[in-house]
């Protein structure tokens, strides 16, 4: 079992083949060796890692992405957007909690995470205007005016084609 | 700056001024309305602390640390004075005008919490790769955009949205590297060429220098004018990537500026038809340093130039160049040859480094696949409807290497007839993993059941396009048995005449794929029925004879149900099917009739209520089902063969993981959904 402590000071016991699936724990374990020592995690507060280690779980045993996988992938990984059944539960989270699970995916190196997560952004984005994203999203629309009339000549583009 | 509160106070006082200034129906309630909310304001702006930062309020810039920290102690403070005046709010009483005063305290308060909470908001933290990562996903592939425009404008939206995302947009070449698909043709208006060489020149300066992905379509070009779009691409010729381009052959020559200039040309998806029959010849792919992929499609007579010597993947579609390129086509991998006509070599081939060959051909290949010699082929693809005896041009293929191949995936369809013998290809396959060929005859099976033959074999898929006899079915059960090591043979023995001594090593799945046109033949589930039990003979007698009848219209229930047939005749089957359950009907010629399937369909269809009340067809089926349930359970045990899907039965042995699930009974009776898996072990 590996000790972690979350930012809020929370402690989670984990089995170690669950939370190997993120390559900075791993590499954290293989660096400190046999050891009952706590692993800090400043970067992650309790709610998100109980998040995190409910996927790693559920993906326990799964192999893990090589390197050699990651270019050929990421070939691919622009032709789908593509979500399994579970995870797609998974991921059905508030807005903030799925940007948190981004977060501590990058931070903690669990590269399936990660994609599902930024899937998720992707399809949430995809069909809607500019404005609709704003609206979504909560974004200030910051444009300056020169730049608003740039906008406008590329929609025209667009809409013509 | 002017403070957002003071802000506000203008505003609402502007509109104040505005309505009265109309419709004066209005004006008395919305004048109310506007002056108690100032009132709100400015009697209770206490409620609410001072924003730490209005600037970021107007931006999506992120604040520090410091910034952020008191952020969420103002969002703390108004979230307690909120919870104080909830409070008040339920000690309000009666008090209408208080209790509205309070909600809109409350309301001012919210919006407050509300766009703190936005600059706090881990959106505006992530790290700008994390956004590129998420927009790779919005990337369009080469040539989607042709079928869902959609697909294209995303990139674009992403970077209308605000700055920081255009600033991001832009930072990522590999999203403007897919131009539109390219559509060169004389009758496209000025206007349109104008629009679109503009999008094609803005999206090859925003991707700066990755090479590009083209999907371009020339078809007449106007004379004596230059093409804008023809010019940027010729001029952009050192970016070409991977293109696609389907062209007459006589307009190729405006392309001349590109040869000797495709730098970064890695794959080429050419198509060139011709209005006049004639030779014809080009060479402006010639010299293309990293062409590693063409696929080539051309009229007979043409000549096509290409570096053939370097590149590893070729698909034909027209056999003319087929011997010229394979002769000098020394790093070849993966060929896939798809024709209309018989493909014919001249001569030997040798393919020293073919993986992966894939022939779809309407016509003769034995001839081609005598000549060819592959030692190191590992996936063999045959599609074939014209060669009866194409299984034994294989073989000798094979035999044109010295060595045993290591061939590891035989997918061989030759129109459903026998493949014929195919011992002797199995001999030289020994690694073979993957098999899927026609149903062949029983003694082939049976060989096909000692694990002497193909000890790595692990996937077995048979093509059915007609029926299969019984001793075939017989034959199928005895190779489940024999490769599946935890397994009993199923009801009935067949004497193969092979000693059946310890059971051999384990196949991971066995299944039968039915022709696309035969997938709801009603024989398959007397295939099915026959296959789990063997020896029972489904045959009609006179009373089933006339239930068959029935069963064929009960197919037709269940593929058309209800859009074409009239309730009437539901009705009429319905009728059948009740009081054939109520005579002779076993359990097993329910499964042989697929009726349980049909019940099921008709259960769970969305019928009118008025339909449902006059004729009960939801809830009469659904009481037959719930009859047989308990018989099914009990029997679930000798069904092996199970459809998934449609279009293939496939087989579950004693020992499945899926026999102990609660899903069993839908799985093992009703059928796999045609995506899902079966435990491989």
């Amino acid at each position: 079992m590996v000790l972690l402590v979350t930012s809020d000071n929370e402690q989670f016991n984990a089995d170690k083949d669950v939370v190997e699936r993120s390559v900075l724990i791993k590499n954290m374990l293989e660096d400190v060796g046999e050891s009952d020592q706590p692993i800090p995690l400043p970067n992650v507060s309790s709610s998100v890692l109980k998040k995190v280690l409910e996927y790693c779980e559920h993906h326990r045993g799964e192999p893990l992405p090589s390197a050699d996988a990651d270019q050929s992938q990421d070939e691919t990984r622009k032709r789908t957007t593509d979500i399994s059944e579970w995870d797609q539960k998974f991921i059905t989270v508030d807005q903030e909690m799925l940007f948190e699970i981004i977060l501590a995916a990058n931070y903690l190196d669990i590269k399936s995470l990660l994609d599902v997560g930024c899937k998720t952004v992707a399809n949430m984005i995809k069909g809607k205007t500019p404005e609709e994203i704003r609206k979504l999203f909560n974004i200030v629309n910051d444009f300056t005016p020169e730049e608003e009339a740039q906008i406008k000549k590329e929609n025209e583009w667009a809409e013509d084609r | 700056m002017m403070p957002a509160a003071h802000r506000t106070d203008t505003t609402l006082t502007q509109r104040v001024t505005q309505t009265l200034k109309a419709s004066p129906s209005k004006v008395f309630r919305s004048a109310y309305n506007c002056a108690a909310r100032l009132f709100v304001l400015h009697a209770f702006k206490n409620d609410l602390p001072a924003p730490p930062y209005p600037n970021l309020l107007q931006s999506n810039v992120s604040p520090t640390d410091l910034e952020a920290v008191k952020i969420h102690e103002v969002i703390h403070q108004a979230s307690v004075r909120k919870a104080l005046l909830e409070r008040k709010l339920s000690n309000a009483g009666n008090a209408a005008l208080r209790q509205v005063a309070i909600r809109q305290r409350v309301k001012l308060i919210d919006e407050f919490i509300c766009k703190h909470r936005r600059i706090i908001s881990p959106l505006l933290h992530l790290p700008v790769d994390i956004f590129l990562y998420i927009f790779s996903y919005l990337q369009p592939p080469l040539g989607e955009e042709r079928h869902n425009t959609n697909n294209g404008r995303a990139r674009w939206t992403i970077s209308h949205v605000c700055r920081s995302w255009r600033r991001i947009a832009l930072l990522m070449p590999t999203l403007w590297n897919t131009p539109p698909p390219i559509v060169i043709h004389k009758s496209t208006s000025q206007r349109e060429v104008k629009v679109q060489a503009h999008i094609l020149n803005e999206m090859i300066r925003r991707s700066q220098s990755v090479p590009l992905q083209l999907d371009i379509t020339v078809s007449s070009l106007t004379r004596g004018s230059e093409n804008p779009i023809l010019r940027t691409l010729v001029e952009h010729a050192e970016s070409w990537g991977d293109v696609r381009l389907s062209i007459y052959a006589h307009i190729l020559e405006a392309f001349h500026g590109i040869k000797g200039r495709l730098t970064n040309l890695e794959v080429l998806d050419l198509t060139i038809a011709n209005l006049t029959p004639g030779e014809f010849s080009f060479d402006l792919f010639e010299t293309a340093p990293k062409l590693h992929q063409v696929s080539l499609s051309c009229w007979e007579g043409s000549t096509v130039h290409l570096p053939f010597s370097q590149i590893k993947c070729y698909t034909d579609f027209s056999s003319t160049m087929l011997f010229t390129m394979l002769s000098s086509a020394e790093s070849l991998t993966h060929l896939y040859i798809d024709s209309r006509t018989d493909v014919t070599f001249p001569g030997p081939l040798v393919l020293p480094y073919l993986i992966e060959l894939r022939i779809d051909c309407d016509d003769d290949i034995t001839q081609a696949l005598e000549q060819l010699s592959v030692p190191r082929i590992e996936k063999i693809t045959v599609r074939t409807s014209q060669t009866p005896h194409s299984a034994s041009s294989l073989t000798t293929m094979l035999s044109n290497a010295s060595a045993p191949s290591p061939l590891k995936s035989l997918h061989y369809r030759n129109g459903g007839t026998d493949p014929g013998d195919l011992i002797s290809f199995f001999r030289m396959t020994p690694e073979l993993v993957s098999l899927d060929i026609p149903l062949p005859a029983p003694t082939m099976i049976l060989a096909l059941a000692d694990a002497a033959v193909l000890p790595h074999l692990e996937k077995y898929t048979f093509y059915l396009r007609n029926a299969a006899d019984a001793n075939q079915c017989a034959a199928l059960n005895h190779l489940a048995f024999s490769r599946r090591q935890c397994d009993r043979p199923v009801s009935a023995t067949f004497n193969s005449g092979i000693a059946s001594g310890e059971p051999s090593s384990c196949f991971k799945t066995l299944s039968i794929v039915f022709d696309p046109n035969f997938c709801y033949y009603y024989g398959n589930y007397i295939l099915q029925a026959s296959l789990n039990w063997v020896g029972v003979s489904f045959l009609p007698s006179t009373t089933a004879f006339q239930a068959m009848v029935r069963w064929l219209l009960v197919q037709s229930v269940r593929i058309y149900f209800p859009c074409h047939v009239h309730l009437e005749e539901v009705e009429q089957a319905m009728s059948v099917i009740e009081s054939l359950c109520e005579g002779e009907i076993t359990y097993k010629m329910t499964i042989a009739s697929g009726v349980h399937l049909v019940l099921r369909s008709i259960a769970h269809f969305p019928l009118s209520e008025e339909a449902e009340s006059q004729y009960h067809f939801r809830a009469r089926a659904q009481s037959l089902l719930d009859e047989w349930e308990p018989i099914f359970r009990d029997n679930l045990a000798d069904i092996r063969w199970v459809f998934r899907g449609p279009k293939m039965l496939t087989y579950v042995p004693a020992s499945d993981a899926i026999r102990e699930s609660p899903s069993a009974l839908d799985s093992i009776v009703y059928g796999f959904n045609e995506k899902s898996e079966i435990d491989p072990n």
